[in-house]
């Protein structure tokens, strides 16, 4: 992979809180989320090759 | 670099975890703030694939990926997800990423900002078009998708 350069310049910072956080969802997005996986799951049987 | 990840494009200043799978920020306007998270999750079963979500923290901590937020920042949101896409990837560089639009609106919509910058963002990225039927081929413009994968080069 290329080295993203531009990285260094990016505005963030590190919050350590946020590690591991565990969100709760809303009923539709934790659907969302599962029909996004089924669509994989069921539909998708070659994932491009790195 | 591509100009949809483009560091100059109006964006948010977002926290990052440690380890680059959730990040939040402030999505700020006259009228209101709403607090958001990007968060990357590997898919269980898979060696290398995480899944991106992203969308409101609701008053009661919870994620809410198909809120209209109308906070008049579509752009700069999407700017400043795409740049944690950069952080993801700067960390995970044997990864590859999937996603889509919470709602079919907003998968053309991502559809269209690819093909509007799919010359740049190959310069560094490989997008791949996932069709309704599962079947993937690199992304062609305006081409009809279900959801898409990127990885970098």
């Amino acid at each position: 992979m290329k080295k993203i350069k531009e990285i260094s310049k990016i505005r963030y910072t590190i919050n350590p809180n946020l590690q591991g956080k565990k969100y709760e969802f809303t009923p539709e997005s934790k659907d969302f989320l599962e029909k996004g996986e089924v669509f994989l799951r069921e539909n998708v049987k070659v994932l491009p090759s790195l | 670099m591509s100009d949809i990840f483009n560091i100059e494009k109006p964006h948010y200043q977002f926290e990052s975890s440690p380890n680059a799978l959730v990040f939040e920020f402030d999505s700020l306007s006259d009228n209101k703030n709403i607090r958001k998270a990007v968060i990357y999750e590997e898919i269980n079963g898979y060696d290398n694939l995480f899944q991106l979500g992203f969308g409101d923290i609701t008053l009661d901590g919870k994620i809410d990926f198909i809120a209209v937020s109308k906070n008049k920042d579509r752009d700069k949101v999407l700017s400043t997800v795409a740049q944690t896409m950069l952080v993801f990837f700067d960390k995970y560089p044997d990864k590859m990423l999937y996603f889509r639009g919470s709602t079919s609106t907003r998968t053309r919509l991502y559809r269209g900002l690819i093909s509007k910058f799919i010359e740049m963002i190959e310069l560094n990225f490989k997008v791949v078009g996932l069709k309704s039927d599962g079947s993937p081929e690199v992304f062609i413009k305006n081409q009809d998708y279900t959801a898409f994968i990127i990885y970098p080069l």
